[in-house]
């Protein structure tokens, strides 16, 4: 394996058509709303540039993550970007073990100084000296930070490794913290959720491979291309909460009726994700459209915001980049009122960004 | 002259609809904001649809109806549909509301706790017609292509016998 392979090259070679490269091409590239020429950029980034080693490590976790990960919608993404990882490390779906699964770690750490994604499912947990994970016969925090000082970059995989989850919830026994409470000197993409999105977790390596720098990411580390929108401003429940419409009881009249699910517990108004647009499975459903309210999993703390049958009372969050806690006219008119400018603005911006044109799906390049 | 009352009574009724809605239904809910009100914001005629926005205290969208005569709108109710607009492609969805057409919203926003009163989530709203209206400004200006790697001597050097263009 030379150094300059093109990830190209890999996926040939395992045996992967070029029609269906180009497939996965232009699926990715409308996942992550490259538009119509975005499918030919991707392809053409994939066949050049060398390949970017991914390094998956496992810290405290429940595999959710990389269960997701496998079952990406389209039957080639796995196998395309598992060409990606498994040549590598990932210590869950890799051949190797033990001895040897370690000294992979440290080949590619050392042939691909610099150049490689770490990317971390899970967290460490500190006290005792981190004896609560162990891996390799080493606490994992130990090695967490080993192998990020050499990396290109870092992707914190699901909740876990972005927020603490539920390991960090009250009263927090094993004092597990997210990993950017341990990596402090290299960028962080974040794609929390419990797990993320497939194709979310697709899209993110893709986009690293295809354009070389991380996707442009919001204040708190995330890929503003699919964390930019909440769960309830895209949700097909949605016109029955502005019509007042609400499930008021499981299983009542409203719920077969499909009403929506504030009231029943829903964190859609708070959530921000791309379940209600790339749902899950092939994008067959997701919680909401199976009857269920969004618990809320990709948000910082979630387990620790009561229960998840309670009706959201308390909304703290904003969707827009204010800079302020309020948008007020009333206190400083002329500051105030540019702020209000501002967040009409940027809403409009937001629309404008996920709004798809209708008529003309991306088609794959023609070769 | 006709097509601006057309959406001024669309805009009145609207009002009318979500005022009625929230002392019905909406009023005790955590998810309002009391400091706002119920008002319909930059109706006019675009296209097939009368364009604008309403703000109720739990959400702010942009509202598009179809216009006496145009074809109404056949997506079932949640679904996806994208209006071409002055400032770029948006996702509407198709929405009922009791005695309308069935008509598009798209959301901006939802909840509505962090407008502090009525006179901001007004004038937000207002910025955000203004900004639906009209082209978006590029964001930067495109980045100068990559500078070819130099080389020492390239082929086409080489016919021009070294001569560099």
């Amino acid at each position: 394996m030379s150094a300059t392979e093109t990830f190209y090259d890999v996926i040939r070679r395992q045996g992967i058509t070029r029609r269906n490269f180009s497939k996965f091409c232009s699926l990715t590239a409308a996942s992550m709303g490259l538009g119509a020429t975005g499918a030919s950029q991707v392809a053409h980034a994939l066949e050049t540039n060398p390949r970017v080693p991914v390094i998956w490590m496992h810290g405290l976790e429940c595999t959710c993550c990389s269960e997701s990960f496998i079952r990406s919608a389209h039957p080639l993404v796995k196998d395309v970007v598992l060409s990606m990882i498994s040549l590598d490390y990932d210590d869950t779906i890799m051949a190797a073990a033990g001895h040897q699964a370690d000294a992979i770690l440290q080949e590619t750490r050392q042939k691909y100084k610099g150049k490689f994604i770490l990317a971390v499912e899970g967290n460490p947990p500190l006290n005792e000296d981190g004896m609560f994970c162990i891996d390799g016969g080493r606490p994992f925090v130990e090695k967490l930070k080993e192998m990020a000082a050499d990396a290109m970059a870092v992707i914190a995989w699901g909740s876990c490794a972005s927020w603490g989850c539920v390991q960090a919830a009250k009263p927090n026994p094993t004092h597990a913290v997210p990993i950017d409470k341990v990596i402090t000197d290299k960028p962080i993409i974040k794609v929390p959720g419990c797990p993320p999105i497939a194709e979310v977790m697709t899209g993110v390596i893709t986009f690293v491979n295809t354009f070389g720098r991380l996707p442009e990411l919001d204040r708190q580390g995330r890929p503003l291309m699919f964390y930019s929108q909440r769960i309830h401003d895209k949700c097909y429940r949605r016109p029955h909460f502005d019509a007042g419409q609400f499930v008021e009881e499981w299983d009542d009249e409203n719920a077969r009726k499909g009403f929506c699910l504030y009231k029943m517990g829903c964190k859609g108004p708070t959530t921000y994700n791309a379940c209600s647009t790339v749902r899950w499975n092939d994008g067959v459903s997701f919680p909401i459209q199976s009857g269920h309210g969004c618990i809320g999993c990709s948000e910082d703390g979630f387990w620790d915001k009561g229960p998840f049958y309670e009706r959201l009372s308390n909304i703290h969050q904003f969707g827009i980049e204010a800079n302020a806690d309020k948008i007020g006219i009333a206190a400083t008119a002329a500051v105030v009122g540019a702020m209000a400018i501002h967040a009409g603005i940027t809403a409009v911006g937001r629309l404008r960004a996920n709004g798809k044109p209708h008529d003309t799906p991306p088609s794959a390049p023609q070769k | 002259m006709r097509d601006d009352l057309e959406a001024a009574e669309l805009a009145a009724r609207l009002e009318e609809h979500f005022e009625e809605l929230y002392e019905r239904c909406m009023k005790d809910m955590p998810i309002c904001n009391p400091h706002l009100r119920v008002a319909c914001i930059g109706f006019r005629p675009y296209g097939d649809f009368n364009l604008g926005i309403v703000l109720t205290p739990w959400f702010m969208n942009v509202c598009a109806s179809p216009r006496a005569g145009a074809p109404k709108v056949e997506d079932r109710p949640g679904a996806t549909r994208g209006l071409a607009l002055p400032t770029g492609n948006v996702d509407f969805l198709a929405t009922d509301l009791d005695g309308f057409d069935r008509l598009l919203f798209a959301s901006l926003f939802s909840p509505m706790d962090d407008f502090a009163d009525h006179a901001a989530a007004q004038a937000t709203a207002e910025a955000a017609m203004d900004a639906l209206m009209k082209p978006p400004e590029p964001a930067s200006p495109p980045s100068p292509p990559p500078k070819k790697e130099p080389v020492a001597l390239d082929r086409r050097a080489f016919f021009r016998l070294g001569r560099r263009a």
